[in-house]
């Protein structure tokens, strides 16, 4: 049955989450598992299609916050169905890496970093996302218990600014540098302040968050 | 000139003898709370460090104006939303969860204005109205109605809705409105001089340009019509694709980040709003050099900017003299 889907099943699915529709998403979702579509394609041509879609439109200015908001919910909601369909299946979703996110200490900002965390997730990579009003030791601690690739530290806020260059430091001194990647964002955030507190990349959106963090690892 | 001359001169675009210099949201910084001693959290709650504190924009920094309050809190607390403290080293912020759902229907309580900490500020612009006369104005802050809808049902609900239901939004920006709007004529009979309306919801950032325009500018209109004293309107990021409509709120003043792009402002605003703003408070104000203020205040003023100020809230960690500097600036225009 599966060879009987085509791009059309995907393009269809991809456009429930770029038109915000949860109800909609499901339905697909269920309908194509019915008829033998893989989940793993299901993710990579679909839910990733849709939100790729978007976080392209976003930085472009053609959408907003709420529609990027919405897609990233919906994308959430199809996720955990077609993920557990992969576990019973005995397989996994190849993960291009592991990255550790969350807004730092003195900020409470969730949405930016959770869309980015949700954009990252759908192009491959897993992400353990630790909230807002995250410490040095708690970034630290999950990084090591992880074995993470990457660490991304998000603010909205300035002072909390120099507390990320206080994560990196810490990071040194850990020896994590070696094999841990760092990328930091955030409305007060440039390229400059990146330089300074030795980060190895800033993501300015969701989408540029997603090809940095690639260029980083590699992937 | 005194201060409020200066103002008023540059409001009836008249020629000051110099550029005034004031900031439209907080401009608090820990080397002025040492100076005065007075400090967060007690300024946040107490009128008369409220006061104290704000003086320092005009006794220690040289402002043209002084502001209050320091956060974002006071309609939404009064309107029944929790509140997470910022102790000593942050502002307070409105936490969750929200009051109301967006199924609800929200109530404009009668004593608002006796309600959280609304007669503490009320209590400082008294107390820096006495102390300042009519020599420096005093500008009293009050939040945009879609910032307080936001704290009403949670942010990510009124950002889904304005996408997925907008009709679900006006009973939200009506009490918001309303909320403003008493709190600024209640701070207009105590001393205000000017009113400054901090709307960060309403940004290119959060919401669609055309929310804004089909939601929130017919309240903003309605709450500036109501307001007898010149209107600051604030919001942040870079508004370009709003600044027309803002420029059709009734603010006498517009308050913008250097994101956004203030010849772009002019053009689509025409020559009477008055546009006020000039450097980023994160990127520039807070890390960059004296010299570099210096160079990127003078590049705003070339660009149209008539009111020297920090283009947003300043980071409480901004070192006196960066700010001094961008004064400097203003004294020499």
């Amino acid at each position: 049955m599966a060879e009987s889907v085509d791009e059309k099943y995907f393009d269809e699915l991809a456009q429930t989450i770029i038109d915000g529709e949860e109800e909609d998403c499901l339905r697909v979702i269920n309908e194509g598992l019915a008829r033998g579509v893989d989940p793993l394609d299901a993710v990579e041509k679909g839910l990733a299609k849709g939100i790729n879609k978007i976080g392209d439109d976003f930085a472009e200015e053609i959408v907003f916050l709420p529609e990027l908001i919405m897609a990233a919910d919906v994308m959430k909601a199809g996720m955990k169905i077609l993920d557990e369909k992969i576990k019973a299946g005995g397989k996994e979703r190849k993960s291009l890496g592991k990255i550790v996110l969350g807004t730092i200490k003195g900020d409470i900002h969730d949405i930016g970093k959770s869309v980015v965390g949700a954009v990252l997730q759908a192009n491959g990579f897993d992400v353990i996302d630790l909230g807002i009003d995250v410490d040095e030791d708690t970034y630290i601690q999950a990084v090591i218990e992880n074995n993470a690739d990457c660490l991304g530290m998000s603010t909205l806020l300035t002072l909390p600014l120099m507390t990320m260059g206080e994560v990196i430091e810490k990071m040194n001194e850990k020896g994590l540098r070696r094999t841990v990647k760092v990328i930091v964002g955030g409305c007060p955030v440039t390229q400059e302040f990146a330089d300074e507190i030795g980060a190895d990349a800033v993501g300015f959106d969701a989408k540029d968050a997603v090809k940095k963090v690639k260029r980083l690892l590699d992937v | 000139m005194n201060p409020k001359e200066r103002i008023i001169s540059v409001l009836n675009h008249g020629k000051p003898d110099r550029m005034p210099c004031f900031g439209a949201c907080s401009t608090v910084t820990f080397d002025q709370m040492e100076r005065v001693q007075a400090f967060w959290p007690e300024s946040h709650e107490k009128g008369e460090a409220m006061a104290k504190q704000a003086m320092a924009a005009h006794t220690v920094i040289g402002f043209d104006a002084v502001r209050v309050p320091f956060s974002q809190t006071f309609e939404a607390e009064a309107l029944g939303c929790r509140l997470k403290p910022g102790g000593p080293k942050g502002i307070p912020g409105v936490d969750e969860p929200p009051p109301y759902k967006l199924e609800d229907t929200p109530e404009f309580p009668d004593d608002f204005l006796d309600r959280g900490k609304i007669p503490e500020l009320l209590k400082a612009v008294k107390i820096l109205k006495k102390e300042l006369g009519d020599e420096v104005p005093v500008v009293a802050g009050i939040v945009g109605p879609f910032t307080i809808a936001g704290s009403l049902v949670g942010l990510v609900p009124l950002l889904k809705a304005s996408y997925k239901t907008p009709q679900k939004m006006p009973p939200f920006l009506d009490v918001a409105e309303k909320a403003g709007t008493a709190l600024a004529k209640a701070l207009i009979d105590a001393g205000a001089d000017i009113i400054a309306c901090e709307d960060m919801t309403a940004s290119p950032a959060m919401m669609a340009p055309k929310t804004y325009q089909e939601y929130e500018l017919g309240y903003q209109r309605r709450q500036f019509d109501a307001i007898s004293v010149p209107k600051i309107l604030h919001i942040c990021g870079k508004v370009d694709r709003i600044v027309k409509w803002m420029g059709q709120t009734g603010a006498d003043i517009l308050s913008i980040e250097p994101k956004a792009s203030s010849k772009y402002a002019r053009e689509q605003c025409g020559p009477d709003v008055i546009l006020m703003g000039g450097i980023d408070t994160a990127t520039t104000l807070f890390l960059k050099d004296a010299e570099t203020i210096k160079a990127v205040c003078e590049e705003s003023i070339a660009d149209g900017i008539q009111i020297l100020a920090p283009g947003c809230a300043m980071s409480p960690g901004t070192a006196i003299e960066k700010i001094l500097a961008m004064v400097e600036v203003a004294k020499a225009h």
